[in-house]
Order: C-alpha cells, then sequence, then structure tokens
C-alpha cells in the first residue's frame, strides 16, 4: 500500500513539476487543440483520397496516443536537467527503472484520455459510427501504442538528457512515427524504404489493430503483441544509454553537462 | 529600426545546417505522410508542404522573439526610446521570414527526395502551370504566413506567456487553410472559417488553375494584407499599452 501510494505521489509530482505544458493554455493548446486538429486534418486527406475518414482518424488518434507518451516521457526526464534537479533525481534511493516508470505512468493515462475526447469529437465531425463493442478495443490498441512508444520515448530523453535542445529528439521521434507509422494509409501501402522503417518503430501494429476493430473485426492480439515487443526493445535500448550516461555524469560529477 | 531588427534576427539564427535541418523536418514529416495519401506529390502538395514549413517556423517566432525581449529586459528599454515599440520586432519578425525561407529548398529536396521516382512528373506538371501562378501563389503565401505571424506578435506582446501556448495553433492554420486538401473537403464549418486564412486561396487556385486562379489569388492578396494591416496596428496598440503599463515589460 505504502509503495503504491509513493508511486502514484512521485507520478503527480513529476507531472506536475516537469511537464512544462501542464498549464491552461498550454495544455489546451498542446494536448487537446493540436492533436484534434491533426487528427480532422488526417480524417480530411482519408475522406477525400480513400473515401473513408475512419482509418485515418483511428491513425491521428493513435498517433495522439504516441505524442503523449513520448512527449511526457522525454520532458518528465529532461527537464531534471532543465530545472537543475537532474542530480537530486539520480541521488535518490529509487531504482532508474523504477523511477522511470513512475514518470511514465501519469503521460500514458492523459495520452488515453486525449485519445479518447480526439476519437469521440473527430467521429462527431466526420459522423463515424464504430460499434460500442469496439470500444473496449480500440482502447486496448490505445494503451498498447502508448506502452510501445513510451520505450521509444525513453531513447529520446536519454538523447535529451545529454544534448542541449531537449526537444530535437522527441521531435525526430514524432516525425518518424507520423511518416513511417502507417497513420494516413497502411503500412503496407507506404513505399518500401518508409514501411520498412515502420518494422522497427513500435505503432505501426496497434494502428493496424485499431483499423481492424474499427472495421467491426476481431481484436488482433497477435500484432498488439508484435508492437509491445518493439517498444520494450527501445526501451530497453533508451535504458542502456540512458544508464550509460548517468554512470559517465556520476564518474565526472558533472550532471548538468550538455 | 525595421532593418535593424531585421539583421538582428538574421545574426540571431546562426544558420546553421542542423538548425535548418531541425526546422525542415517536421514540414518534412508532414508532406511525405500526406503525399502519401494521395500516391505522388502534386505541385499543390508541394506548395502545401512549403507553406506549413513557413508556417511551422514563423508560428513559433512571434514567441521567441516577445520571450526574449522580455528576458533580456530590452522591450522596457525599446519602449523608453522616440521609435515605436512595433517596428524592431517587425523587423525581427521580417529576419525570421528571411530565415524561414533558407528552410524551404530544404522542405522541397526532402519531400521529393522521398518520392524520386515521381520528379519528372511534377517538373511536367509544374511547366504546364503559368509562371503568374506559381509566383502569385508563392506571393500570397509568403504574404499571408507573414501577415499571421504579426497577428500572433501583436497578441502574444500584451499577453502572458505559458509553455506550449502556441503548438495547436500549427494544426488549425493547416487544418482551416487547406494545406494538404481542398477546403470543400473540410468537415462542419470548417471550409468557412477557412476562408479567413490568405493560404487557402492561394493553393485552390493552385488546386484548380482552369477555375479563376487570377481572382482567387486577388482575394488572397487583399486577405493577406489585410492579416499584416492588423497585426501592424496591433503591435502599435500593443507597444502603446505597454508604455503605459510597466509590469507589461515583465510578462505581459
Amino acid at each position: 500500500m505504502a509503495s503504491a501510494r509513493a508511486v502514484l505521489l512521485g507520478s503527480w509530482l513529476s507531472y506536475r513539476a516537469l511537464f512544462t505544458w501542464l498549464n491552461p493554455l498550454g495544455y489546451v493548446s498542446s494536448r487537446v487543440v493540436m492533436p484534434l486538429a491533426l487528427t480532422l486534418i488526417f480524417g480530411t486527406v482519408g475522406r477525400y483520397t480513400q473515401g473513408s475518414p475512419t482509418g485515418a482518424v483511428v491513425g491521428g488518434v493513435m498517433i495522439t496516443v504516441a505524442f503523449a507518451s513520448i512527449f511526457g516521457v522525454t520532458l518528465s526526464m529532461a527537464n531534471e536537467r532543465t530545472f537543475g534537479t537532474l542530480g537530486a533525481w539520480l541521488a535518490t534511493p529509487q531504482r532508474l527503472g523504477t523511477s522511470i516508470v513512475v514518470k511514465a505512468l501519469p503521460h500514458l493515462v492523459d495520452g488515453l484520455l486525449g485519445a479518447s475526447w480526439t476519437f469521440a469529437i473527430a467521429s462527431l465531425a466526420f459522423d463515424i459510427r464504430v460499434p460500442a463493442a469496439a470500444l473496449a478495443g480500440l482502447l486496448a490498441c490505445a494503451l498498447v501504442a502508448g506502452l510501445s512508444t513510451a520505450g521509444l520515448g525513453l531513447m529520446a530523453a536519454a538523447f535529451s538528457v545529454r544534448f542541449r535542445d531537449v526537444f530535437t529528439a522527441p521531435n525526430i521521434a514524432e516525425n518518424l512515427l507520423i511518416v513511417c507509422g502507417g497513420a494516413l494509409v497502411p503500412a503496407s501501402s507506404l513505399p518500401s524504404a518508409l514501411a520498412a522503417v515502420g518494422a522497427v518503430l513500435p505503432l505501426g501494429r496497434s494502428i493496424a489493430a485499431a483499423r481492424g476493430v474499427a472495421a467491426g473485426g476481431p481484436l488482433d492480439l497477435g500484432l498488439l503483441a508484435g508492437d509491445l515487443v518493439i517498444g520494450l526493445v527501445w526501451g530497453v535500448l533508451g535504458y542502456a544509454f540512458l544508464s550509460a550516461m548517468v554512470r559517465g555524469s556520476r564518474r565526472s560529477g558533472a550532471y548538468g553537462l550538455v | 529600426m525595421l532593418c535593424g531588427g531585421t539583421r538582428l534576427q538574421w545574426g540571431l539564427a546562426a544558420l546553421s545546417p542542423l538548425a535548418v535541418l531541425g526546422e525542415a523536418i517536421g514540414p518534412i514529416a508532414y508532406g511525405v505522410a500526406f503525399t502519401v495519401g494521395y500516391g505522388a506529390p502534386t505541385p499543390a502538395l508541394l506548395a502545401g508542404a512549403a507553406a506549413a514549413g513557413l508556417w511551422a517556423a514563423l508560428m513559433i517566432e512571434p514567441a521567441v522573439i516577445v520571450t526574449s525581449e522580455r528576458s533580456w529586459g530590452t522591450l522596457q528599454a525599446l519602449a523608453a526610446t522616440p521609435t515605436p515599440v512595433a517596428w524592431p520586432l517587425i523587423g525581427r519578425l521580417a529576419g525570421s521570414t528571411l530565415v524561414a525561407l533558407v528552410v524551404l529548398p530544404v522542405v522541397l529536396a526532402g519531400l521529393l527526395a522521398v518520392f524520386w521516382r515521381s520528379v519528372p512528373d511534377v517538373l511536367a506538371d509544374l511547366a504546364q502551370l503559368p509562371l503568374p501562378l506559381l509566383l502569385g501563389t508563392a506571393v500570397v503565401v509568403l504574404l499571408g504566413v507573414f501577415g499571421m505571424s504579426l497577428v500572433l506578435m501583436g497578441a502574444l506582446l500584451r499577453s502572458r506567456y505559458s509553455a506550449g501556448m502556441v503548438n495547436g495553433l500549427y494544426g488549425i492554420v493547416v487544418l482551416l487553410g487547406g494545406f494538404f486538401a481542398p477546403l470543400a473537403t473540410l468537415p462542419g464549418g470548417f471550409a468557412t472559417i477557412g476562408r479567413a486564412i490568405p493560404v487557402s486561396w492561394a493553393l485552390e487556385a493552385l488546386r484548380e488553375p482552369g477555375g479563376a486562379p487570377v481572382l482567387q489569388l486577388v482575394v488572397g492578396a487583399a486577405l493577406a494584407l489585410l492579416w499584416c494591416l492588423g497585426g501592424v496596428l496591433l503591435l502599435g496598440h500593443a507597444g502603446r499599452v505597454l508604455q503605459r503599463a510597466p509590469q507589461g515589460y515583465v510578462h505581459g
């Protein structure tokens, strides 16, 4: 019970203190308006080029979850350096892995909330009807998308902790997912080079599974498992990179070094 | 003061290749993603990607300019001079526009590199379009985006800045401006709102060169000038209000 309380409290404090978009205007602009506008653009282009907005809207909603995960995880770690608390954070007895999970948790929840209202508003705008039974499956796909892209976010965070501009790495990750994630068109329709890059990135399989559910099909657990594995690999690589950064910082005693 | 601001901004930009690439990567990504939906690039899609690149750069710059002047303490010093506050800031924004123009060729090259097989078809399509139409589109897009940036800077000059507060404007303008899809395909009443964005008229002219492109470009240019005028007036008013409210120099 005490551990659960510590985790929740740590998550909440991390979210409040380190997520620089947690102010009313910043939050509405970055976490409500931007994802919604992007999803509406996807839906518009999807409707114009493919005759139906549903697949593109589902892709846009999953991108919403991914952005929340990637930017949330990155900012909650890289801003420790920005605000000069990196040394204090690393000096705590809490294990690095536990600390990372604590920081990522609120952004995963935030991403799911954002995806929910983005999907609701986009469905109203495009008159998309999804079977009620599919909503649970869509939520599961969004959850997997959030978890798998959190792994990619951890890799971006490892770079952001070290490099001067904290937004470079997550922006690159974001743009790679937009291009190669199959958000607008199925991954099989992408040019071969983009599809190849997309195959080693998270999110694409979750989008494919979500599209299948939205079309009335069953939830493809194989696709979701595949995305989780990809995300886990990115997470392990990110953790290893971050650990190496931390060890180097401890040896040199320069936690704010860029 | 206008040219001084422009020179200052050009110098501050420090156009390193990495900085240029960093600016270009977002518009390239969106351009590629939407072009995949269409199957191949078209002149209108290229223009849309270029416009998105310009807006991505000039949406952030007003915030950077205003917050940097505040943090340096130069806003207050500027207001103490006989020069209106607006002109050096407009100069800096003009400098940012010049910097953004450097990024444009990188955006277009990146987009065409991904769809390199379609380059001959794209060039053939471009060759069929009248040069005045292409130039007119470019002018309306540039002026329109600059005008919207001016208005944004005027609003930010009197506002307390919050991190991330302008991020949503990118999606809104790209959506309503019809950067990647015709306005008529927008859901609900968004198409009507989109008519207020100058870029939408320019891109419609390019999408339908057999329609009434001259009229569309004239309307787009007039709207762009209105946005520019509105921005200048807003900046002027904000500057005068600042001079009467000393705390405004610190946090808006």
